[in-house]
């Protein structure tokens, strides 16, 4: 294996570079599908390998530090190679239009819609949130996550995510209330 | 933790771009080995190319950035003559995840390593760091615990504040 991996990573000094490996391997066998499809929804689609690859390099060189329970840090430092990917895009889309060349090209949507089917309602809707609320929501729904471990991936308390989870309900029930086609009893009222 | 009774709810969990039965097993596909063993790749060749410049001297650390996991007042005092070297680590402690990065342009280690942070340790750099010079010469860069004062850290490490 590696160079690296012959020094004694800290915090485990009695694990030799097989077991770091070992315990990589598992990581990725047991969590790579996971961490693909949050990528798979926040970027597109042919940046989604990018992120897992950036991910799990994290999680080699940071093997000591892995928690037991290890989805919600992959998902955390997932998001974090996430938010820099954005960055990356948004510069790259900033110098396109000090080029003058947006005017050729129209702009296109943020980044984490990319993936997202906008044409659906609720997706729509979705878009209407704050990033915070989005990632909270979408953490909770889409990827199951416990409050605990949410937590953990957004760097809050439990108490915090739960208070963004409740706000991103009431925030999307609006919208949708609001964008959402007139109801069987609106439409036998206007009858 | 959401309500399954919820229609809203569930509308949201249909809506998914990505359910997870369509990523499922992507591990074991063509593109997830690939990923993997680019991967294994990427740290065999850093930890290869760390090596080779500790043999040759004290020559400038190129560009690229290098790792090594642990081992980190060795690894430092062996890099102490080599002044374009700083030593990121990820906590206050000496046996800390530690990376080996190029000072390049920074105008200090602490610079270097807050640029460099997030893709090192996959998290946006602690709200302090600090530089401290190692007993052996070394550069190394800790974050500084909130309410710590940042000398008083370096001594308990035994090493002195940057200049």
């Amino acid at each position: 294996m590696a160079d690296a991996d012959r020094s004694p990573p800290g915090g485990s000094a009695g694990a030799g570079p097989s077991t770091h490996l070992a315990l990589w391997e598992g990581l990725y066998a047991d969590h790579a599908d996971r961490i693909y499809g949050y990528a798979r929804r926040r970027v597109p689609v042919e940046e989604a390998s990018d992120v897992v690859a950036e991910t799990f390099v994290v999680a080699r060189r940071r093997i000591a530090s892995v928690p037991e329970d290890a989805l919600p840090w992959l998902y955390a430092v997932a998001r974090n190679v996430v938010t820099n990917t954005k960055r990356s895009a948004n510069r790259r889309a900033a110098l396109r239009s000090k080029l003058g060349r947006l005017a050729e090209h129209p702009p296109a949507q943020p980044p984490e819609l990319d993936a997202i089917e906008v044409a659906d309602s609720v997706l729509q809707a979705l878009a209407e949130l704050t990033d915070t609320e989005r990632e909270a929501l979408t953490l909770a729904v889409w990827e199951d996550l416990e409050p605990q471990s949410a937590a953990v991936v957004l760097g809050c308390s439990v108490g915090a995510f739960n208070v963004r989870v409740h706000r991103a309900k009431q925030r999307l029930r609006e919208v949708l209330e609001r964008s959402d086609p007139p109801d069987d009893r609106t439409e036998g009222r206007d009858r | 933790m959401t309500d399954p009774r919820d229609a809203m709810l569930d509308r949201l969990r249909a809506a998914d771009p990505t359910p997870f039965e369509t990523v499922r097993g992507w591990s074991e596909s063509e593109e997830g080995r690939a990923v993997a063993e680019r991967v294994l790749r990427q740290i065999e060749v850093g930890g290869v190319r760390t090596r080779r410049r500790r043999f040759r001297g004290p020559i400038a650390i190129a560009a690229a950035l290098l790792l090594v996991v642990g081992g980190a007042s060795l690894v430092l005092g062996q890099k102490a003559n080599d002044a374009s070297g700083v030593g990121c680590y990820a906590a206050p402690r000496l046996d800390a995840d530690l990376a080996v990065i190029p000072l390049g342009d920074a105008a200090s280690p602490v610079e270097a390593c807050t640029r460099a942070w997030t893709s090192l340790f996959g998290e946006h750099p602690p709200a302090q760091l600090v530089g401290c010079r190692l007993s052996q010469g070394g550069h190394a860069v800790f974050p500084v615990p909130e309410g710590e004062d940042p000398a008083t850290l370096c001594a308990d490490l035994g090493a002195s504040p940057e200049r």
